[in-house]
């Protein structure tokens, strides 16, 4: 099942600080464009996003601050996120160690934050942020696949 | 010969042009030397170096200056060489030894030395025992060669036919007629210096080692006194042809120190006057021909065959697919190694099949990444709205500034402690009062006794 446009226009309107137009197009997704396209989407932005912040020799020191940056913007995610799962799961994305003894869904929530914390310090205007999405696109497609 | 033996004296009876040309025959060919030596690698020279002390020694001590100076065990072969040599036939292991120096020696040397024997008896001129004749050959090369570097015998030169300051090059065109005056000359002048040199004796050496008639034998071995106070015998074998007269006495000192063209019979002094050019190809078989007896036919030229011989027997020494040419231009050194491998590909841009492996190696991480991150599970509109409502907090809060900075000047500046002059102030006024005091005492004082003094003047005026 191909990336659709309808499963990246929520997305974008989230990282433009649209909220409830977020909330609106997600609601009228259909359930297998929730799951697994959305989700697949989200994970696939995660992943291109930290190999933008971060490179492939990244010290663990790195990653520590960027969690404790981004526990002390989000209240809600610093109460419901461990740091050390947060940081296994940027680390993940770089160097493709395991996370079997993680829980599907917090792996999830500390992507999709994180992913988020990322895009927003990076600043990204309406080009970067469709060059970004496509990225994200494409890789969610070759997921998909 | 001169007393440092380098350069003969010049002899009394200098009046034709030909014997001007067999005395500057007789000189060591300065151009021939250099050009030889430049075209000798640095390993060469240590050999002849080593020479000179095997052959500065006396007989009896050959095993001993052979281990001293060369500890190697080549070189005491060749020390155990010394003595094998002396005997008319050597071994095939010291024939091999020597050739092994000789392929040191230059083409043009070998050259002279292939050319210098006739081409039909190469193979047989040589000792019966001798392997094969360019082993022989290249003994005599390795031997004369050491003569010439031991004692400075350049004299034996003049039997070459070349003249004095003469290059090389100019060999091949002297005709045979003026290389046999250029002998006749040197034998003349050689013998006039030399005359009072002593045959060589029984008890002078082996006598197994004398060479035979007709036979070409080697010596490098040590010398005897005679030879060490300066006249040397010369280890050249085609110096050391004995004539074919017959004769069983042994060659005179004059005709072992690289003389033998002046001391031997006429059939064999051309032999070392062939004007042979360094190329076997580019010499002149005519005249070559002409002073080797048998090396020719019946008009002085060579045969077919006989250049054939010598064609293959120079390009087999010193043809292109020969291993050792890079001796010559000293290129190869023992015991030195490449600095890198052939097949050492690490500074070489990946090829095709490995940019295809390095492709796959990015997709299985990927993968990797995918099966840790993509995981399934229930609930996801929950997970969407927690998802959304962090990400609406980190993007709405800005992110942390840090602590206001405090800018520190750094710089030092350099300021006394209290003012040098403070002004007068409410701290100062018991020392301003004190101060004033004193001050005031003083000037009354001076005042009275102004007053006292002029009181006193004006009593004294008026008592006058």
């Amino acid at each position: 099942m191909p990336v659709t446009d309808e499963m990246v226009a929520p997305l974008r309107a989230l990282l433009t600080r649209r909220y409830e137009e977020h909330d609106r197009l997600f609601g009228i997704l259909d359930p297998k464009a929730k799951n697994p396209g959305y989700r697949v989407l989200v994970s696939a932005a995660f992943v291109v996003a930290v190999e933008r912040r971060f490179s492939p020799d990244v010290k663990p020191e790195e990653v520590i601050e960027f969690v404790a940056d981004a526990r002390s913007r989000s209240p809600h995610f610093a109460d419901r996120m461990d740091p050390v799962i947060a940081e296994r799961v940027v680390l993940a994305a770089v160097t493709g160690q395991s996370l079997d003894d993680i829980d599907p869904r917090t792996s999830w929530e500390a992507q999709s934050v994180l992913m988020s914390a990322i895009v927003g310090s990076e600043g990204l205007d309406d080009a970067g942020l469709n060059a970004f999405l496509a990225e994200a696109r494409k890789l969610a497609d070759e997921w998909l696949a | 010969m001169s007393a440092d033996g380098t350069t003969p004296a010049p002899p009394a009876d200098t009046t034709s042009n030909a014997a001007d040309q067999g005395r500057q025959a007789a000189r060591p060919s300065d151009g021939a030397r250099q050009n030889s030596d430049a075209r000798q690698p640095h390993e060469t020279r240590t050999r002849q170096e080593h020479a000179d002390a095997m052959l500065a020694r006396p007989p009896g001590q050959a095993h001993e200056v052979a281990v001293r100076v060369a500890p190697s065990g080549r070189d005491n072969r060749q020390a155990k060489q010394a003595h094998s040599e002396r005997a008319p036939a050597p071994a095939p292991e010291a024939t091999q030894n020597a050739g092994h120096k000789a392929e040191v020696r230059t083409r043009q040397d070998h050259a002279d030395a292939m050319l210098a024997h006739p081409p039909g008896r190469a193979h047989e001129a040589a000792a019966p025992a001798v392997t094969s004749a360019r082993d022989g050959q290249r003994a005599e090369l390795a031997t004369s060669d050491r003569t010439a570097a031991s004692a400075g015998h350049h004299e034996r030169r003049p039997a070459e036919g070349l003249a004095a300051g003469e290059s090389p090059a100019a060999m091949p065109s002297r005709p045979p007629e003026e290389a046999g005056e250029l002998a006749g000359e040197a034998q003349r002048h050689t013998q006039a210096r030399h005359g009072d040199a002593p045959p060589r004796t029984e008890g002078q050496g082996d006598q197994s080692a004398l060479p035979r008639v007709g036979q070409t034998t080697h010596s490098d071995g040590p010398l005897t006194s005679q030879q060490e106070a300066g006249n040397p015998i010369a280890s050249d074998g085609a110096d050391q042809t004995v004539a074919r007269s017959g004769d069983k006495h042994a060659p005179s000192r004059d005709s072992q120190n690289g003389q033998s063209a002046s001391s031997t019979t006429a059939d064999s002094q051309p032999a070392r006057l062939t004007p042979a050019g360094r190329d076997p190809d580019a010499a002149r078989p005519e005249a070559a021909a002409a002073a080797v007896p048998g090396g020719a036919d019946q008009d002085g030229a060579w045969t077919q065959a006989d250049r054939d011989r010598v064609r293959a027997l120079y390009i087999e020494d010193f043809g292109p697919n020969r291993a050792t040419v890079g001796r010559d231009s000293g290129i190869n050194v023992v015991g030195e190694k490449p600095d890198r491998s052939p097949g050492d590909m690490s500074d070489v841009p990946p090829s095709g099949e490995q940019l295809v492996e390095m492709e796959d190696k990015v997709a299985p991480r990927r993968e990797k990444i995918r099966s840790a991150l993509d995981r399934d599970f229930k609930d996801f509109d929950d997970t969407v709205n927690y998802f959304a409502t962090s990400t609406q907090e980190i993007l709405e809060q800005p992110p942390p500034t840090g602590h206001p900075g405090v800018v520190a000047d750094t710089h030092s500046h350099w300021a006394p402690e209290s003012a040098q002059n403070p002004t007068p102030g409410l701290g100062n006024l018991p020392e301003l009062v004190l101060v004033a005091g004193v001050l005031g005492d003083r000037a009354i004082q001076w005042i009275g006794h102004k007053v006292s003094e002029k009181r006193e003047g004006a009593k004294a005026n008026a008592s006058h």
